[in-house]
């Protein structure tokens, strides 16, 4: 279980100003699939870096009693120097695995041949995110963090990435980020809406979904539907 | 892994047993010096040599040229006893300071994986160069002792004591300069500037002896050069005893520790 006791969380402005993500925030996120839903700088990447514990918050505590992955996602978690094959060799170790499994693992999932062998920083976004993927599915956790990495990758890669999530999905769970509706409801079934500071939880997915266009003022149709098209382009949310 | 389910035999990110957290700490600082040596020390097969034939170099040209100012007397070891005390624990500090000074910034991407604190990556950083220049000193006097038959340290344990105490205020320092330098892009150049002198003030290549005692009575303000001196305390039979303190060098490296821990712990709150 991960609780959230009066968490606070505000950080610096580029020429001073604070912009508030938390404010006072209580909540307890039930083990299930999350989505959280936020629009652009709303602080949904702070809250799961705040979760996984790579950044304290201002104020409160975050109590997990469970094995939380770091934040799965597209930017980088590597040392760019070294190769993919020594950066997955170090992640290995940190978390106590048997390195040789890990590195079996990776190098199955993420295809990348002799890149392996090659400094992170000749590899293009998309190995990067095979890499990084490949590396937080060869290792255990309760929860995963999925910060927007359905995004990216050619469809091979999208494939792919879903089989592994299905499989793991058996035993553990995933909180995570995102403004594509699709991946939210392929994974997802409860949702978490992040806005000014506050934080609501929905029970129901679709629910949190349709707070979330209500927050971005998408209208609704005659039949009480989103405008697909609209809906689409909203849910990239460009707009800040 | 270890038999059993494979969730229940793996920790939390926070565990609430200390046991369980020291072991992952020490797991990750052991990650992290590994990783260390792979990228300061692995690009050229010269690169670790180059970190021990450096301060050697220093060593055997500053007992040369002096030797040669103060006159025809044969160059004997002895200088080079005094000058490698000075220069090999002065170079310590100094390249520490700067290096520890560098590890939040250089680490930057491994601070994504909850487990890696910036306290770990600056811990690893110490160790890693402290032990390095453990070997140095060591390589250095058992040569001086093998070759030229030199006399060994009369107070080893003081030297030790001498040497973890420059680590510590390194440690400090560079915990403090790491801090500021994720507020500051310029911090290490000023560092730099600022310190230029400090070869000069840690009595690295005179000794605080022949000072005269109102200038002494500044210098030994400067906590570098009870590290210094005192190693060379800890060599010779009856030396520098009457001003050198280790409590102070100690007192000044534990409060910067302290400053330094605070400032990284403040420096996490905020988004950098």
């Amino acid at each position: 279980m991960i609780r959230l006791i009066d968490v606070t969380k505000t950080y610096r402005m580029q020429g001073g100003g604070r912009r508030w993500v938390l404010n006072g925030v209580t909540v307890t996120l039930p083990r299930r699939n999350i989505g959280i839903l936020g629009r652009n700088g709303a602080g949904k990447s702070t809250l799961l870096r705040m979760i996984s514990g790579i950044v304290d918050p201002d104020r409160g505590r975050i109590h997990r009693d469970v094995r939380v992955s770091w934040p799965i996602g597209f930017r980088g978690s590597f040392q760019k120097q070294l190769t993919g094959l020594e950066n997955v060799r170090f992640v290995a170790r940190l978390y106590g695995m048997d390195e040789r499994e890990v590195i079996r693992k990776v190098a199955d999932f993420a295809e990348l041949g002799p890149f392996l062998l090659q400094p992170v920083r000749t590899y293009s976004s998309g190995m990067n995110a095979r890499l990084a993927f490949g590396l937080s599915m060869a290792i255990p956790f309760d929860t995963y963090l999925v910060d927007e990495l359905m995004s990216v990758g050619d469809a091979n890669f999208k494939q792919k990435s879903r089989d592994s999530f299905e499989a793991l999905l058996k035993d553990s769970r995933i909180i995570m980020a995102s403004h594509s509706m699709g991946a939210l409801r392929s994974y997802c079934d409860s949702a978490l809406l992040i806005d000014n500071g506050r934080v609501i939880f929905f029970d129901d997915l679709a629910d949190g979904i349709e707070a979330y266009f209500d927050i971005n003022g998408i209208p609704k149709d005659k039949q009480g539907r989103r405008h697909r098209r609209n809906a689409a382009e909203w849910s990239f949310d460009s707009d800040d | 892994m270890t038999a059993g389910s494979p969730l229940s035999s793996v920790e939390t990110a926070r565990s609430p047993s200390f046991r369980t957290c020291l072991r992952i700490q020490i797991r990750t600082i052991f990650a992290l010096i590994l990783r260390e040596t792979r990228v300061r020390y692995g690009r050229s097969r010269m690169g670790y040599a180059w970190a021990f034939i450096e301060p050697i170099l220093i060593v055997a040209f500053i007992s040369l040229a002096i030797s040669g100012i103060i006159g025809r007397r044969a160059l004997s070891y002895e200088f080079g006893i005094f000058y490698a005390l000075g220069v090999v624990n002065f170079q310590f500090f100094r390249h520490a300071c700067i290096f520890i000074g560098q590890s939040i910034e250089a680490n930057a991407p491994l601070f994504n994986y909850p487990a890696v604190h910036e306290v770990d990556a600056a811990l690893a950083r110490i160790i890693l160069e402290a032990a390095t220049y453990l070997v140095i000193n060591l390589a250095i006097f058992l040569f001086i002792v093998l070759v030229f038959g030199a006399t060994w340290p009369a107070h080893p344990e003081a030297m030790i004591i001498a040497f973890l105490g420059l680590a510590m205020l390194a440690f400090g320092v560079g915990l403090n300069l790491a801090a500021l330098q994720r507020r500051f892009e310029m911090t290490l150049q000023i560092y730099g500037l600022v310190t230029a002198p400090l070869l000069l003030l840690s009595a690295v290549i005179f000794s605080l002896e022949n000072v005269s005692p109102e200038y002494r009575a500044i210098l030994i303000w400067n906590p570098v050069v009870h590290g210094v001196e005192g190693a060379r305390m800890g060599y010779y039979t009856s030396y520098g005893e009457t001003y050198v303190s280790f409590g102070y060098l100690y007192f000044v490296g534990l409060t910067a520790v302290a400053l330094g821990l605070f400032q990284v712990l403040l420096t996490r709150r905020g988004m950098r």
